[in-house]
């Protein structure tokens, strides 16, 4: 299915931002047409490579998404909305973050075996509180496939480890799938994901860095995902507390995901996070651009940076 | 009891059970209430947002109705839920994974199967700390368990609202 995602309004500010970007990072005409990546084999450098720039994506593309309805929080100090940093496309939506901008936003995005994204959300819980993004994408997507049993090669990307109900959704709509995260929640009981249900399994982006040849590259430009991955993995991390503590700076007493989605390097990171989807680094271009990826990536990054500005809650493609 | 059973006869047995019919109820230590009840059209054209493959989620569509704030049927968030102050779901059908999770987001403790007559506990193991945590899941683990039997843990207690709401609707099958 290749909707025409030309259709979808965009103001023309924005297109020419796209433009703008088109020209920067590979001089080629914008397709508006989601991609796939034929060619990478499952599992290889190049595909833990191009998870990690989704990955990027999908935790990013929380901030032009502050919109979960809280009408009581405020944004953070050295908020980037005043920087004058975002996008035309990001001032466009600037009265609508402000009054909704509570920090506690998560995304998720599906990718089907070939890495083509199908599906994005975010947290929408202030509306409806089972619409963390996970449940919020999964129910979307329902709609209009209520029939497809298997997952198998496909990846759901859940920056945030996914909570109880969410594990339970994807555990059992998302058979077979592999979902990966990189920060870890100290709230979680006991969840379907951590029994792979439905062989369903769960990968810490941060373990498969051994994997990708630009390691280095990968965690020089988006450190994000060894400060916030390697500190909250409680898994093995005995000071998991003091860890925190000290990402999240101040002195709170108690301390979790919540006072981490409200810390100022949490919001500084996320921000440089989506700014970074649209400038690659010269060796992630050579490197892409041998492979014959980059266009696909570029395509997709696009087409999800324009839906996400176009839509509230969730992309179903 | 007068209602539940009011409430669930109106629904097992005027909308049968192959519309997979749920309940959802409150139970305060003394007394079940119930609280709203729904089902799925058997030929998919369902009041709510979800029916996939072979198995009818209702409890979980139902939830995400009343987990929807400013609609006017929102459940209500229960301060500290334990086993006597909590929300109970009754299910015409096997409860699915999904229907689980939601029962948890939802301050359930437990849920019916009144197809089987079977009711499940749901998890609400949520250590204070990561090494808890860790401990909990090692555990588990090296006991071998299921998912069944680690996270929703299969009933054995003698609740009143259980034996009640089983001998009025299924006589001497659950008894």
């Amino acid at each position: 299915m290749t909707p025409d995602i030309g259709t979808v309004k965009v103001p023309k500010y924005y297109q020419e931002e796209i433009t703008k970007e088109a020209q920067t990072l590979g001089k080629f005409e914008a397709s508006y047409q989601w991609s796939d990546h034929k060619g990478v084999t499952p599992g290889s450098s190049l595909w833990w490579t191009l998870i990690a720039l989704y990955t990027n994506f999908a935790w990013g593309s929380q901030l032009p998404c502050y919109r979960s309805g809280s009408a009581t929080a405020q944004p953070p100090s050295g908020d980037a909305f005043k920087q004058g940093s975002l996008d035309a496309g990001e001032k466009r939506l600037k009265n609508f973050y402000v009054p909704f901008l509570d920090g506690l936003n998560v995304s998720g995005l599906l990718l089907d075996p070939t890495m083509k994204p199908l599906a994005w959300s975010v947290n929408t819980n202030k509306i409806n509180k089972t619409h963390h993004a996970e449940t919020a994408l999964i129910l979307a997507w329902l709609q209009g496939n209520p029939k497809k049993q298997s997952f198998e090669g496909y990846t759901f990307i859940s920056p945030w480890r996914p909570c109880c109900m969410c594990s339970a959704w994807i555990a059992d709509v998302f058979r077979g799938c592999k979902v990966v995260w990189f920060i870890d929640d100290p709230g979680l009981p006991l969840r379907h994901l951590d029994f792979k249900v439905n062989k369903t399994e769960e990968i810490f982006l941060p373990d498969m860095f051994n994997k990708m040849e630009l390691a280095s590259v990968v965690k020089r430009d988006y450190p994000w995902f060894g400060e916030l991955g390697a500190a909250t993995y409680w898994n093995y991390n005995a000071n998991y507390i003091d860890k925190l503590r000290e990402l999240v700076g101040g002195t709170q007493e108690k301390i979790g995901p919540v006072e981490l989605f409200k810390s100022e390097k949490y919001f500084d990171r996320l921000t440089r996070s989506w700014e970074s989807t649209r400038h690659l680094s010269s060796e992630l271009l050579q490197t892409l651009t041998k492979a014959g990826q980059l266009k696909s990536y570029v395509n997709n990054i696009w087409a999800l940076r324009r839906c996400i500005l176009a839509f509230d809650e969730s992309v179903v493609v | 009891m007068a209602r539940v059973k009011q409430e669930l006869e109106a629904v097992f047995k005027t909308q049968g059970k192959s519309l997979f019919p749920t309940v959802v109820c409150k139970y305060n230590g003394k007394t079940v209430t119930c609280i709203s009840h729904g089902y799925v059209d058997p030929k998919g054209k369902s009041e709510y947002l979800a029916a996939f493959g072979d198995t009818i989620p209702s409890l979980s569509v139902l939830l995400n109705l009343h987990s929807q704030k400013g609609g006017g049927i929102e459940l209500g968030d229960i301060k500290d839920a334990d086993d006597e102050n909590c929300y109970i779901a009754v299910c015409g059908y096997p409860p699915t994974i999904s229907d689980f999770g939601m029962a948890y987001r939802n301050n359930m403790r437990f849920v019916l199967d009144l197809a089987k007559g079977e009711f499940w506990r749901v998890n609400q193991n949520t250590p204070d700390t990561p090494n808890e945590r860790v401990a909990l899941l090692e555990e588990e683990k090296a006991k071998g368990h299921k998912i069944l039997d680690a996270e929703w843990e299969a009933g054995g207690k003698d609740f009143p609202w259980y034996r009640t709401i089983c001998t009025e609707f299924l006589g001497s099958r659950s008894s």
